[in-house]
């Protein structure tokens, strides 16, 4: 289990968290919903190790290895589809399986044919789902996902999510998502939290 | 055909524009009429040829460019040295940044007559280029780290992304259009802080002790001939080094990667 255990966090003089805790379970898809700018990103890059924090702890990490979709896609864009799945499975795999495993979630995310194209030569869709296969590859304890779905349209989100929904249900991992779309969070989730108010403080009761 | 001919034309035009500034000079000569002052173009041109002929010119060209090429190689193993320590230590940043700015602003003059007092005549052209170009290199190569995103960073922190792949995959794409680009304003410049500090420090085989002596003796058209070898080497040596790095462009990734290198 991961537990966010009273956390303060500062923005600009102002606390965003104030004795924040949420716990969040192994191998459950627990989604965080709220308003834009409540922190809900904050939280995961908090969790990701790439914000600090004033105080508090965060456990359940550990040597946990953790893969996170973020925002933006950041693929690096001279290298092409394949290549910037394989960089980040480089470390982790021997070159061979790297490979397959590139491959493997190309096919299962409908990429094979973009595996050769450069991140510019695709929409902003496909770009997307690069990144979620980036992620998926990566073959993580815990993943975080935020805003997987920026930037797809409804038809190919309706496609990419079941997709996603049977890749998690097989991969039984930890997996946060960071959304604002109730709809994809319930869909999606086997717990639901809503952030609200500021500053942000214990969060117990999951959305019905 | 439409790049042949475009390539035609651009030859034609250059041709053209050197004709009429030969002639420019022709008309400057004829209106001087003292060869003392201003060289005829024919007689220089003798002059270049006869030159050519000698096997000292070689010699003082390959020591000229000898000193050119340490002063380029060693401003940039210093440039990217310093600019690493640089990007990894703020304090490095301050303490060569303050060296940098105080460099930017030295005139070459001081700077070769410092040099005179501490090093060997052969020496001072390459401390001199070294001085002068590496501001140049430091400042680029730092830019170059600068405009590294945090976010990539933060992607590879993530994925734990290997040293080496970070470097290959990360690093370099990102600073070597930066390198590429101080080694192009660098060429040009190393040619002229190379020469005047020959001038100056004199040192047996040298272009610009060559220089100094046609002056000294009033040799003018030797001095317009060691000129024109000057600045022809110094141009060939610019697009020999365009060149290199254009190559370098195709070699780096694949084809379309080509707008971030």
């Amino acid at each position: 289990m991961i537990e966010v255990k009273h956390i303060y966090k500062k923005f600009k003089k102002e606390y965003i968290f104030e004795d924040f805790s949420l716990s969040f379970a192994d191998r459950k898809v627990t989604s965080i919903i709220g308003p834009s700018g409540c922190g809900k990103t904050t939280l995961l890059r908090m969790i990701a190790g790439l914000e600090p924090y004033e105080k508090g702890q965060i456990s359940g990490i550990n040597q946990r290895s953790i893969s996170y979709v973020f925002q933006e896609d950041r693929l690096l864009p001279w290298l092409n589809v394949f290549q910037n799945i394989e960089l980040v499975l480089k470390s982790k795999f021997p070159p061979q399986e790297a490979k397959l495993k590139v491959q493997e979630v190309l096919a299962q995310l409908d990429l094979s044919e973009a595996a050769e194209m450069m991140p510019d030569e695709l929409s902003g869709g496909m770009q997307r789902r690069v990144a979620i296969g980036r992620a998926l590859a990566y073959d993580a304890d815990i993943i975080l996902f935020d805003e997987p779905f920026k930037g797809m349209d409804s038809k190919l989100k309706s496609e990419v999510l079941p997709q996603l929904a049977a890749v998690w249900e097989k991969a039984e991992k930890t997996i946060i998502l960071v959304t604002h779309d109730v709809t994809d969070a319930r869909k999606l989730s086997d717990e639901v939290y809503e952030l609200s108010g500021r500053p942000l403080k214990k969060v117990e009761t999951p959305v019905d | 055909m439409k790049i042949s001919i475009l390539k035609e034309s651009s030859k034609t035009k250059s041709a053209l524009i050197l004709i009429f500034w030969l002639l420019v000079w022709q008309t400057v000569y004829t209106i001087i009429g003292k060869d003392v002052i201003v060289p005829s173009p024919m007689d220089t041109f003798v002059t270049l040829s006869q030159l050519l002929m000698t096997q000292g010119f070689y010699k003082d060209v390959s020591a000229t460019m000898s000193r050119v090429i340490a002063g380029i190689i060693i401003s940039f193993a210093a440039g990217l040295g310093t600019a690493i320590a640089a990007h990894l230590l703020f304090i490095v940043k301050d303490i060569m940044g303050f060296a940098v700015n105080i460099l930017k602003s030295t005139p070459v003059m001081a700077v070769i007559i410092f040099a005179l007092l501490w090093l060997p005549s052969g020496n001072v052209p390459i401390f001199v280029c070294f001085l002068m170009c590496y501001p140049i290199v430091y400042t680029n190569i730092l830019t170059g780290f600068e405009s590294l995103s945090k976010d990539y960073i933060e992607m590879s922190q993530i994925y734990r992304i290997r040293k080496r792949d970070l470097v290959r995959s990360i690093y370099i794409p990102f600073v070597a259009p930066h390198i590429k680009s101080a080694l192009s304003l660098t060429t040009g410049l190393s040619w002229k802080t190379v020469v005047a500090a020959e001038v100056l420090a004199s040192p047996m085989f040298s272009m610009g002790y060559n220089l100094l002596n046609a002056k000294v003796y009033l040799d003018t058209e030797s001095l317009f001939a060691w000129i024109i070898a000057i600045v022809a080497l110094s141009m060939a040596f610019e697009k020999i080094v365009n060149w290199i790095l254009h190559k370098g462009k195709k070699g780096a990734y694949n084809d379309r990667s080509k707008a971030y290198i």
